[in-house]
């Protein structure tokens, strides 16, 4: 069965007015249990709009989306916070950690949202931060750590609840090259061990991680990549090029 | 021109921020202007008590000058956080330095001409009302003020002028320090970390504040009390800000540590959100809180006052006209009396006059009262007084037929009196409660309220005093009626001790008082104004930092109605922390002021429990009021 099924969405912005925006005109694709996709395409392509609807926090216009067999267009808002921090995992560009709390606190967050107990909550941190090597950051505040580590602490945040699904929006977007290869070595890991990662990037280095990489533009799926037997750097040649005949227009 | 052009349209975007300022930049320019008119007006310094109202008034003035010094300071933060960014941008886009200290100079003169506008045509208006309502307060009718005072507009705009200038100047330094990509970021805020001397210095603050309230609550009426209470505000501003700027952040990290209670979902934002509140606006709340407690203070202690004139006057002059001598009148001076009022068409009534022993000052041990002589006689161990009646004088003048044995007293006093066994003058009688005395009153005006004894025989070389007292009927004005009994005083060329007449003293009470609850009243609106303004930024300012927060939150699966919930019970714990430390800090107040007011003569306590609870009320409603409006601002920028 099939984690993640969609058919058919589309996303219309101011609809009844006189200019409606489609963002999304006619997506379809499925994610299999285990699976690394990586969503690629210009700004204003849709990627963004595409991941928040999968997150919940916007609803598609028509089409269909399931996660699990649950359809998350019927889900009213409060219902949709339940499921996001039961069944999802979210990584930001800009990690949004809370500063008012420590690192400890952040990752807890979701947790204590679900009303886990602590004596759970202390289980399970401690294999997560040995994993992602932020034990000797784990009790110290957002701001006083670099941004590497910040986004380490925010990859424990998404998996702590040990997501169905965990979603990344240009995940080293604020990082440089050698953190960013850091995090997505992570990244890999983490996918070795079975869990499945939708991300969302514009950095062919980034995507060339994955193993299929979906080419979104004008709010529809243009090209498919799956990297097979490929090494990183033919991966991301192949990839590269892709992004290059999308953005020049032709195939 | 381009500058005006983007000040204006600054002012319009900002117009959340800039309108309430200005609100409150124009009533402070309105009280400002009201006092210095009614400061300068002629006809109140011709009172007899024009001397000390105009004292107050200027005392007054200096204090709410100084709140409205501090609040523009303060406010100024605000509006400089709104404006840096756009400042930066300007800088950006290549304004110079240059330009950007013009545009600081046309915003400020366009507040300042607004306010001053604004403040002057409201101040005119009500400066009116006010005079006219401080004239019954002193319960004077002749009296008049004209529509407007020259002289207190220019001061006005003066003074308003000068503290521009200096907010300009603040802001212009500031402008010069940073770079322009200094003005363009935000500021990010670090959590910071505290030492073990961090929550000893909470302890302390803990520890003075019960200091000041140990003070407070344990004042006796002595000449030192007024010196006491100022000690025990002084332990307790300290002590208020110390407790809110770390205490609470010691409370708040032992929270933390608890960690069942800690990590449940309404708690865990709560206090995590708390503690960021704290640390950044520990002293704010702290100032708030203090604010409250003046209000609160000063509102109750001057219409406790004004409320008691009646009883302060009864108990000076329990009749029209009271004199105390040495021996009784002489027929000469009876003749004077009666000639004088025949001169003012007055008919004399409810004649009396009896003999009692001289007030005698000292204090109570145990139930022994230590005498220490006459008023000049007084010291710091100085608490009360007595005055002795023998029990023949005492049915003469109530028409009763009381019998006592020698061993036996009867007691009366209306503070806390001393009761049972007491032993006065080295005689030790069994003294029996008196409910009710209606020739009680206080000869000397002395702070120290005097027990009556009625006892058998008054001891051999005890000093006594004849008090002489009448009614009297006439028609006329109080005018007329204060300088008949002025006259009166003059004929028989007796001083203020010995004569005392109740018109009179009740005008000057009056007159003394009613400047107070004035006084009392306006301070108590620059006060409130300035607090609204305070939260209402505070709760701006929060908001802002608070919609990231309550992004991430939502992000992870915070629902909205959690989101709100948990938006309003930390607005409201914000909200009620100092309100409720002001009633707390009132309460503890409450007997070291009824201490100085029984110094005062006034010792109803039903009424100054009445008062109290009445301003407090008024407070909270106040307060609840401005809650509601700001979180209505708050609530729509979090939910942006």
């Amino acid at each position: 069965m099939n984690l993640l099924h969609i058919s058919h969405l589309q996303k219309t912005y101011n609809a009844n007015s006189t200019h409606p925006v489609k963002a999304l005109k006619e997506i379809s694709f499925d994610v299999n249990p285990g699976e690394y996709i990586a969503i690629m395409g210009e700004s204003g392509a849709g990627k963004s709009t595409l991941l928040n609807i999968i997150a919940t926090l916007e609803k598609a216009s028509a089409g269909e989306i399931l996660l699990n067999g649950q359809d998350l267009s019927s889900l009213t808002a409060d219902q949709a916070a339940k499921y996001r921090r039961e069944h999802l995992g979210f990584i930001f560009q800009h990690f949004n950690l809370l500063n008012s709390l420590s690192n400890r606190d952040n990752i807890y967050l979701p947790l204590v949202l679900a009303k886990v107990p602590v004596a759970e909550m202390e289980k399970r941190i401690q294999p997560l931060a040995a994993s992602l090597g932020i034990e000797q950051i784990i009790d110290r505040y957002p701001t006083e750590v670099s941004g590497g580590q910040q986004q380490r602490i925010a990859i424990a945040r998404a998996l702590i609840t040990q997501p169905d699904l965990l979603l990344a929006d240009e995940p080293t977007g604020a990082l440089d090259s050698n953190t960013s290869n850091e995090i997505l070595d992570l990244f890999d890991r983490v996918n070795a061990n079975g869990q499945t990662i939708i991300m969302v990037t514009h950095s062919a280095a980034a995507a060339s991680y994955a193993k299929r990489t979906l080419f979104i533009k004008d709010g529809r799926i243009y090209h498919e990549l799956f990297r097979g037997d490929d090494s990183l750097k033919q991966y991301q040649e192949e990839i590269s090029k892709t992004m290059m005949t999308l953005t020049n227009g032709g195939e | 021109m381009l500058f005006t052009k983007l000040v204006n349209s600054s002012f319009k975007r900002n117009l959340r921020v800039y309108g309430p300022y200005l609100v409150a930049t124009t009533m402070l320019v309105a009280i400002n202007y009201i006092f210095l008119a009614v400061r300068a007006n002629e006809s109140l310094k011709k009172l007899n008590t024009g001397a000390a109202t105009s004292a107050l008034l200027s005392l007054g003035f200096r204090f709410i000058f100084l709140v409205t010094i501090a609040f523009l300071i303060y406010v100024n933060r605000f509006l400089w956080q709104e404006r840096r960014q756009e400042m930066g941008l300007y800088s950006m886009l290549g304004m110079t330095s240059r330009n950007l200290q013009w545009l600081t100079v046309i915003e400020k003169a366009y507040l300042l001409v607004c306010s001053l506008v604004g403040g002057l045509i409201i101040g005119v208006i009500f400066e009116k009302l006010a005079f006219l309502g401080l004239g019954y307060l002193l319960k004077i009718d002749h009296v008049s003020q004209s529509w407007l005072v020259p002289s207190a507009l220019g001061e006005t705009v003066l003074l308003m002028s000068l503290l521009f200038c200096l907010i300009m100047v603040i802001d212009l330094v500031k402008l010069h320090r940073m770079t322009p990509s200094q003005l363009w970021r935000p500021q990010t805020v670090k959590v910071k970390r505290h030492g073990k001397l961090y929550s000893f210095a909470g302890l302390v603050g803990l520890g003075l504040l019960i200091w000041a309230y140990y003070i407070t609550v344990t004042i006796k009426p002595r000449i030192s009390a007024i010196a006491h209470f100022f000690s025990a505000v002084l332990l307790l501003t300290v002590g208020t800000y110390l407790l809110f700027i770390i205490g609470s952040i010691v409370f708040l990290q032992f929270l933390q540590k608890q960690k069942h209670y800690y990590y449940q979902p309404r708690h865990f934002i709560a206090i995590s959100g708390m503690r960021q509140r704290m640390e950044q606006n520990g002293a704010s709340l702290a100032t708030i809180c203090l604010l409250c407690s003046s209000i609160l203070v000063i509102l109750f202690t001057s219409v406790t006052l004004y409320a008691g004139i009646g009883s302060t006057v009864k108990s000076y002059a329990p009749q029209n006209v009271v004199i105390n001598s040495q021996r009784p009148l002489t027929a000469q001076q009876k003749a004077l009396v009666n000639d004088t009022a025949k001169r003012h068409h007055a008919t004399l009534t409810h004649q009396l006059t009896y003999t009692m022993a001289a007030p005698r000052y000292g204090y109570w041990k145990d139930d022994r009262f230590i005498n220490q002589g006459d008023i000049l006689h007084m010291d710091k161990q100085t608490s009360s007084s007595v005055i002795l009646l023998t029990t023949k004088e005492y049915n003469r003048i109530t028409k009763q037929h009381v019998k006592l044995a020698d061993n036996q007293a009867l007691a009366y006093a209306n503070n806390k009196g001393h009761y049972g066994k007491v032993t006065i003058n080295g005689h030790t009688y069994q003294a029996k409660r008196l409910n009710h005395y209606s020739l009680y009153f206080n000869p000397d005006h002395s702070i120290y309220t005097p027990s009556f004894y009625v006892i058998n025989q008054l001891p051999k070389g005890t000093p006594t005093t004849t008090v002489t007292s009448f009614d009297y009927r006439m028609k006329g004005t109080q005018k007329q009626r204060i300088k008949f009994e002025g006259e009166l005083q003059a004929e028989l060329n007796m001083k203020n001790g010995q004569f005392t007449a109740k018109e009179t003293i009740s005008s000057l009470i009056n007159g003394l008082y009613g400047g107070l609850v004035f006084i009392g009243i306006l301070i108590s609106l620059v006060l409130a104004i300035t607090t609204t303004i305070v939260i209402y930024f505070k709760q701006i300012s929060e908001g802002m930092a608070d919609a990231e927060r309550f992004a991430t939150m939502q992000q992870v699966g915070l629902s909205e109605k959690e989101t709100v919930k948990s938006i309003h019970s930390q607005v409201l714990m914000v909200f009620l922390l100092p309100l409720v430390g002001a009633v707390i800090n009132l309460g503890f107040a409450f007997p070291a002021i009824r201490q100085i007011m029984i110094q005062l003569s006034l010792y109803n306590l039903p009424l100054m429990i009445t008062v109290g609870v009445i301003v407090s009320i008024s407070l909270l409603i106040l307060y609840l009021v401005i809650y509601g409006l700001t979180t209505r601002v708050y609530r729509h920028i979090v939910e942006q």
